[in-house]
């Protein structure tokens, strides 16, 4: 009974660690039936090329997101079942993108699209099942698009289909709302395509201009061919400029398009009324390279993560639809057709949608999602189990007390934080830059055109004046913006910050109060495990352990899983897992027991295990009914926390929320030494009006944070920054994503985009003195067509380089 | 001189079929997604089954 096996075989399929009896195959070793299902699969249709695309190295335990999905299918038997939502013909509808008799298209996301196996496998379906007709996958967004023939083929099967390989899409809410609304560049760039391509021509009509030939019928006919060449750049390419002074002088504000919209019309009109009436050349060629410079501008700052999603709320990782129990029987509705009063049924790892009353089953929450605390809640039928939890363990019933959008956790985003959008951000540069801008140019124009007036030489005016407010179009400023900024939003991308949008830099920089949350973003369950043990457990009963908790899919029995990892596992015999409480077996002929305090230990009652209070998270060990000890999972500070608030407490004030009662109070004064700095037992609302008053009393506020109890506050801070261990997971609505490793970089972070600030201003002022030198031309009326061609594309590059150069050589 | 008014016309309509052409790209989608074909070719395509394997299977 006691053979002590070394598994060292690695599964044919995911890579993993083999236990003992492993599974063998076709000759080949499988860690889980999941695994050989898969592979058998594959090698029925002739798919084993899937394995020789991209080798695995060994058992890859570092990084345990690279082996190949299909492990999952261990966890995962009750899928089928779960799926029967999607025979409802209301859920089909909403999310074919179209369908006909013989042809239906569909997208998924499928978080494990990982590597060219997984890209090459999902292109090949149409050899698993000959109904798929196209299946192509777009490998940054993790999506697959099918087409697929609905008669031979319902969308259950192509989604069990996909699933029985280990590529099961994850199907939300989100899915379902967003359905159409699917935003594309495709228009901006048919307009940078039109602009490039009328600005290429126009300057090579305007050579004979450069060259100063002399032909007056070349010279009409160039010019009237870059007229019309001119005219879809500023009517089409440049209509974004229209919307947005449009849209700001409806507000009452001026902002830095003005200027520069003024700048195209006057050259337009006045290059329009040269070469009609004049026979003169016009500025066209300055005018359509500026257009195409600025949009190439803007294209470059547009270009973010498309990888990551900023807008997530609830409703993207909320289950379409819930089983509801009627009169004993079980039927699938959607999520929206869920009724006060109505009994749902949530399995194993599913969600709950809305607050109800547990009244059937033991229930283990796990409320990472909302809280980012990771230990499961137990629960007692007749509790009330709050939305947004996942339970873990056996399925239970459930009576909901709330509809969806009011429960405690949703009826966050009714609140006004969600329903204005972004202007009541902070004043940008350009913005105030534009208001003065504007009203010097014009009056400087002005003044200039009655001056001529005035020396009765009326031609002149008109001249001086049109030419003043063609030169002073701050395109520099327009330019150095997009520049700087996109380039600082790759390099930070490269440091795993990733912007929703190049402007949340210039917010970054603006911040002056840092606020924290705690759990999950300062605090980290991580993989540390204590042993609390009067007698050091010997290798014999790490060994039982690690026998024992690699059979259980809790959390805390995998972390255990992965602690001892380096011992030898035993064989177990009569494995039962009481969900909820623990796990217990034979090994080597004594009684293992592993769980909740009182489940192992017969001798304490469920109460005096509960008056302890833990901080952490524990499980206990008894053997043969003698209680030996636990294992404790502290909360963690990330490391490098104490340099970097120290650092950060120089430049910003900071302030600590947390959901948690204060039982880390202490530990965490040393790092927010200041009275007022930290508060505790902050509920979701809490946290979002504390930012509010924040920012009444005039600060800037970036808030910190990563669960869904966050959402709010990251919402109404200035900057909101989702921290998060894994970007595929779920993040709340944010202005940026950070990976957890780098938060200790936050302050050289927030340090660039000072600088990058620093540098617009700069550039803005050369940009000063070329507009200086252009208006020595322009007030004495002699703005020649030439001059504007030099000055314009000079200044244009002196401002990429000097955003671009800037930006890259600074290091941090 | 003349013969470039008629060359002009040339150059114009062969950028406008260039203009076409980056159009057409658009509209089929070929500039959604710019990194997938990249891995997308290094694939080999294979030959499903020969008679050969069948057999053996």
């Amino acid at each position: 009974m006691s053979t002590a096996t070394i598994s060292s075989t690695i599964c044919y399929h995911c890579g993993n660690d083999c236990p003992d009896e492993s599974i063998v195959f076709d000759d080949k070793p499988f860690c889980c039936d999941g695994c050989k299902t898969v592979y058998s699969i594959l090698s029925q249709h002739q798919l084993c090329q899937y394995y020789d695309i991209e080798q695995l190295t060994g058992s890859d335990q570092s990084r345990p997101g690279q082996s190949r999905p299909g492990n999952s299918q261990k966890i995962d038997n009750a899928r089928q079942t779960r799926l029967e939502f999607l025979d409802h013909p209301d859920i089909v509808a909403q999310l074919l993108e179209f369908s006909s008799e013989s042809v239906a298209k569909v997208t998924f996301y499928i978080p494990t699209i990982h590597c060219s196996s997984c890209l090459w496998l999902l292109e090949h379906l149409y050899r698993l099942n000959s109904a798929i007709q196209q299946s192509r996958v777009d490998f940054l967004k993790k999506q697959v698009h099918l087409t697929y023939n609905p008669a031979e083929l319902s969308l259950r099967q192509v989604v069990e289909l996909l699933s029985s390989i280990g590529y099961e899409p994850l199907i939300s809410l989100n899915d379902v709302i967003q359905a159409g609304q699917k935003t594309s560049n495709r228009p901006f760039l048919y307009r940078l395509g039109i602009a490039g391509f009328c600005a290429g021509n126009i300057m090579l009509f305007s050579f004979p201009e450069y060259l100063g030939l002399d032909d007056p019928s070349f010279k009409h006919i160039f010019g009237i061919l870059n007229l019309l060449l001119a005219i879809p750049v500023v009517f089409y390419s440049a209509s974004g400029y229209f919307e947005s002074v449009w849209a700001s002088l409806k507000k009452g504000v001026i902002n830095i398009d003005l200027p520069i919209l003024m700048g195209i019309l006057v050259a337009f009109f006045r290059g329009t009324y040269e070469v009609l009436f004049l026979d003169g050349a016009g500025y066209f060629d300055s005018l359509t390279g500026l257009i195409f410079f600025l949009l190439c501008g803007k294209w470059f700052k547009q270009r973010t993560h498309e990888f990551l999603s900023f807008e997530r709320d609830y409703k993207s990782y909320f289950p379409m639809a819930v089983t509801v129990v009627e009169h004993g029987a079980r039927s699938s509705i959607p999520l929206a057709q869920l009724r006060k009063g109505d009994r749902i049924r949530v399995r194993n790892n599913e969600l709950i949608p809305a607050d109800g009353l547990l009244y059937k089953g033991e229930g283990m929450i796990d409320y990472s999602f909302v809280t980012g605390e990771s230990e499961p809640e137990p629960k007692q039928p007749g509790a009330l189990v709050y939305a947004g939890g996942k339970q873990v363990g056996e399925a239970i019933e459930l009576e909901v007390v709330r509809d969806v959008s009011q429960s405690y956790l949703t009826q966050l985003w009714n609140n006004d934080a969600f329903q204005k959008k972004d202007t009541s951000r902070i004043h940008t540069f350009a913005d105030a830059v534009g208001t003065y801008f504007t009203v010097t140019v014009i009056s400087l124009a002005t003044l200039v055109g009655l001056y001529w007036y005035a020396h009765h030489d009326p031609a002149r005016a008109i001249n001086a004046f049109t030419a003043v407010l063609i030169i002073a179009c701050p395109c520099a400023l327009s330019l150095s913006y997009p520049f700087a900024l996109g380039n600082g939003l790759r390099l930070l991308g490269k440091r795993h910050l990733y912007l929703k949008n190049a402007d949340v830099i210039e917010q970054m920089a603006a911040c002056d109060t840092i606020v924290f949350d705690k759990t999950g973003t300062l605090t980290t369950p991580q993989q540390a495990v204590v042993e609390r043990f009067d007698k050091l457990l010997s290798p014999m009963k790490r060994g039982m352990i690690v026998s024992l908790v690699r059979q259980s899919v809790h959390p805390l029995s995998r972390k255990l899983t992965t602690y001892l990892s380096n011992d030898v596992p035993l064989s177990v015999d009569y494995f039962t897992e009481v969900p909820g409480h623990g796990i217990q077996a034979l090994v080597d002929g004594l009684i293992v027991k592993i769980g909740s305090r009182s489940f192992v230990d017969s001798a304490v009652c469920e109460d005096t295990g509960r008056e302890e209070a833990p901080t952490e998270a524990r499980t206990y060990l008894s053997i043969n009914h003698l209680y030996r000890g636990y294992f404790g999972f502290p909360n963690q500070d990330r490391s490098g926390l104490e340099p970097m608030l120290t650092n950060l407490r120089e430049t910003h004030q900071l302030y600590l929320l947390s959901g948690d009662n204060d039982h880390a109070q202490t530990e965490l004064t040393r790092l927010f030494p200041k009275s007022g700095q930290m508060h505790f037992n902050c509920r979701p609302e809490e946290k979002l009006a504390f930012i509010k008053h924040l920012q009444e009393n005039g600060r800037r506020v970036m808030m910190v944070g990563d669960g869904l109890n966050d959402a709010g506050a990251l919402k109404q801070a200035d900057v909101g920054i989702a921290v998060t261990d894994n970007t595929i997971q779920f993040t709340p609505a944010s202005d940026a994503i950070l990976e957890a490793d780098s938060l200790v970089q936050l302050p050289n972070m927030l340090n660039y985009t000072q600088f990058g600030m620093r540098l617009i201003r700069f550039s803005f002022v050369v940009s000063l003195v070329y507009n200086f030198i252009g208006l020595s031309y322009a007030l004495t009326g002699h703005l020649s067509p030439v001059v504007a061609a030099i000055l314009m594309p000079i200044s244009s590059a002196t401002m990429l380089a000097i955003s671009t150069l800037g930006m890259r050589w600074r290091k941090f | 001189m003349s013969i470039i008014f008629f060359m002009i016309g040339i150059s114009l309509l062969m950028a406008l079929g260039f203009l076409g052409a980056f159009f057409w790209s658009m509209k089929t989608g070929q500039q959604d997604d710019l990194y997938t074909p990249s891995i997308r070719m290094l694939l080999d395509d294979d030959v499903p089954t020969t008679a050969e394997t069948q057999s053996n299977a």
